[in-house]
């Protein structure tokens, strides 16, 4: 057990607190490697070396580094008085130097010359030239806070969580070299031959599905961006997908679906697309962007030829539901997209960032409170989730093909 | 969870100045006196290999990077852009404590036992054949037993030798690899399962614990429990030209005036925004080439051999529309 009996300084409690509630994952026994480091002269010299070795122990990537940086701005503006307590010199053996002098020896440097040491030798009168600038304004009557904020981005899923998710699509099949022994086939082989030979290798299991993210940017997305780039940024850095490829889209991934089929639709303010669906011509005309700035295009005909049936298709979008507007076309292009998705693979989920009461179409509901906009009648023929933790493993689910939704059927 | 009250009290290492040329240290190759189990080696039986002087200049950050891993016993994590020093550093330390480096290079079909031991269950199976026949009388499961770079620095732990452990490239490995060696890297002792054999670092000598440096190019995440136990450095590239002059002379490159206009060329190519930046390894390889072929340094601004420095096409196609003389 490490010990925690010795005495304890009071700011590196407060640093350990405020570093656990900005979500550092720091447990009693990084408290008390820190202990530990102190103890044996690292950190000691400035308030930046404390930083530096903060880092070293706690930080797991620059992100953290970034995080324990401004909560060091805000929590510990100097170095506070703190020096080692004398019966701590000793850890694994008896009579060895006073600890802080071992610190001295080890590091080559002193101790640092406490704050107060410095406010002492400093006691010269200093007079300072009437400037004609206005005085600067003190902000200490107004009750600001003088601590800066520190925001940090909460998630509805953590990445944890995504991880675990995503890594439930899987369909191993075994490719590439032969690596593995196939004890099996090798005992089979020695009792019909009787002769010992070569060991039967076998290709290892290597997962084939292909993932293609198409993400929706821009206009009503605009909020959703930063949430959308992390999704994207866990599974890509995470799943163990044969190949992913994501690419923007802003409203429709495609322009210009055949639009004489919605003259055939009934003279009714929200027509139903049910009974028109055999009718629309899939289409895949139109551009999809290579990059979220919307800088480099592909056609959308060319990242569709990419897709098989081992491709996941993930779009997330809105779907029109965050203007809870009723637009003909946008159905109509969503539609002709999907069926011409349709000819490629099977496996096609949406995510859409609004809650479900948004845009999910409920039977029987009194005609005020029930939702019919373009969400609504897209996720009549796809299978729509929110995005969010039980969202997201039901879209999975279904990629899976463990999960199957009734309505969404798309002929 | 181990104790970790016990520190490394040895000496630190530091910044390099009047190394020697080169120094004597035991054989990594030569694994004879690591195969038998008992653990009072002689010395005699250790054979020696000469290793010359890594040309390294760590930051000051770096080194008490690396001081706060020893003291702590934990492995130091290192990260950073490709080609700025992290896996150098590990000859570094090992020459500067004169230590024998063990090495795992590790590839995608590497296995965290691969790392402790090898069991050759193939060649004992062909072996128990032969024995039937009578060539073969010793099948002795020892004998099918190779320690992998960390095993063997367990074991010349325990034998009361130190080394430094190199794991390079950890993100390459399977994801799992990490989690499988959190025991093993936590209190340094492992158990072969075909023979029963036990190595472990004695408890209280955390001077013989090994110095275990690992590098990752962020391919892929690390567990959050592998993490946890590390010491995080991220190398930087560094920043201000007399450093990086420092570096290539280190490296043996001595014309200031050349050395100085390429790293200017170096710095002003890095602030293009290509996708792979040039690091210092390619830097030392362009000035060192420049230099041999005696190239004047006026024209180094013209990016000759740019082939050493841009290594993607896109790259190289910005460069030939954006770069001025």
């Amino acid at each position: 057990m490490p010990d925690f009996d010795r005495e304890i300084p009071a700011f590196v409690i407060k640093l350990f607190r405020q570093l656990r509630r900005y979500g550092i994952t720091l447990g009693i026994y990084d408290y008390a490697e820190l202990r530990a480091a102190l103890c044996q002269g690292f950190g000691l010299e400035s308030r930046e070396a404390l930083f530096e070795v903060c880092c070293l122990l706690w930080a797991k990537s620059l992100q953290d580094k970034q995080r324990i940086r401004d909560v060091f701005d805000t929590t510990l503006a100097e170095l506070p008085d703190w020096r080692l307590p004398q019966h701590s010199a000793d850890d694994n053996s008896e009579g060895e130097p006073h600890e802080a002098d071992d610190a001295i020896r080890r590091t080559g440097h002193p101790l640092p010359s406490t704050a107060k040491d410095d406010e002492r030798g400093d006691t010269r009168i200093v007079t300072r030239p009437v400037s004609r600038e206005l005085p600067p304004i003190e902000f200490d009557d107004c009750g600001i806070r003088k601590e800066k904020f520190i925001l940090e981005p909460v998630f509805p899923v953590s990445h944890r969580e995504i991880l675990h998710m995503w890594r439930n699509l899987r369909q191993p099949v075994r490719d590439g070299l032969s690596i593995e022994p196939d004890i099996s086939a090798t005992i089979n082989k020695i009792c019909r031959t009787g002769v010992v030979s070569e060991v039967v290798l076998l290709p290892r299991r290597n997962n084939i599905v292909k993932l293609l993210m198409l993400i929706d940017r821009r206009g009503s997305m605009s909020p959703f961006h930063r949430f959308v780039d992390d999704l994207c940024s866990v599974i890509s850095t995470a799943g163990r997908f044969e190949n992913i490829s994501t690419y923007y889209f802003q409203n429709t991934p495609v322009e210009g679906a055949d639009r004489t089929v919605l003259s055939k639709a009934p003279n009714t303010p929200y027509p139903d697309f049910g009974p028109l669906l055999k009718e629309i011509v899939p289409c895949n005309e139109g551009y999809l962007y290579i990059k979220s700035d919307f800088s480099e295009l592909i056609p959308t005909s060319k990242a569709l030829a990419q897709c098989d049936d081992k491709t996941a298709v993930v779009i997330i979008s809105e779907a029109g539901a965050a203007r809870n507007s009723y637009n003909l076309y946008r159905i109509l292009d969503t539609l002709a997209f999907l069926k011409a998705l349709r000819q490629h693979t099977h496996r096609c989920v949406w995510l859409n960032p609004l809650p479900e009461e948004y845009w999910r179409y409920y039977e029987g509901y009194d005609f005020l409170t029930r939702k019919n906009n373009t969400a609504t009648q897209i996720s009549r023929f796809v299978p729509m989730f929110s995005l969010e933790k039980n969202g997201i493993q039901r879209a999975v689910e279904t990629l899976r093909r463990h999960y199957w939704v009734n309505e969404s059927v798309i002929i | 969870m181990i104790t970790r009250l016990q520190f490394d009290r040895t000496a630190p290492y530091l910044l390099g100045s009047n190394l020697p040329e080169t120094k004597e240290v035991e054989d990594t190759s030569y694994i004879d006196c690591l195969r038998s189990n008992s653990t009072d080696d002689s010395q005699d039986e250790i054979k020696k290999v000469i290793i010359e002087r890594e040309p390294y200049i760590p930051s000051q950050k770096l080194v008490d990077a690396v001081n706060l891993a020893k003291v702590l016993g934990r492995p130091l994590l290192l990260q950073g852009e490709p080609g700025c020093g992290k896996t150098r550093l590990a000859y570094s330390v090992a020459f500067f404590l004169g230590l024998p480096l063990e090495k795992c290079y590790i590839k995608s079909t590497t296995r965290a036992q691969d790392l402790l031991y090898v069991y050759d269950a193939v060649k004992r199976l062909y072996d128990a054949q032969l024995a039937k026949s009578g060539d073969i009388r010793d099948i002795d499961p020892q004998k099918y037993i190779e320690l992998g770079p960390l095993g063997r620095a367990i074991k010349r732990a325990q034998a009361g030798r130190r080394s430094v452990v190199l794991i390079d490239e950890i993100d390459k490995a399977d994801l799992d690899f990490p989690n499988d060696l959190l025991q093993e890297l936590d209190c340094f002792e492992f158990t072969i399962n075909e023979t029963g054999e036990h190595y472990k670092v004695p408890e209280k000598k955390p001077e013989l614990r090994p110095i275990v440096i690992i590098t990752h190019n962020e391919e892929k995440a690390l567990p959050t429990a592998f993490l946890r136990r590390c010491i995080y450095y991220y190398l930087e590239f560094p920043e201000d030209t007399q450093t990086i002059q420092e570096i290539l002379y280190a490296h043996g490159i001595g014309n200031e005036m050349l050395s100085t206009k390429a790293i200017n060329t170096l710095q002003r190519l890095r602030l293009l925004g290509l996708d792979k930046k040039p690091g210092l390894s390619e830097l030392i390889d362009w000035v060192g080439y420049l230099d041999v072929q005696r190239y004047p340094a006026d024209s180094v601004n013209g990016l000759p051999f740019k082939e050493v420095l841009i290594k993607q096409r896109p790259d190289l196609q910005k460069v030939e529309r954006d770069w001025k003389v």
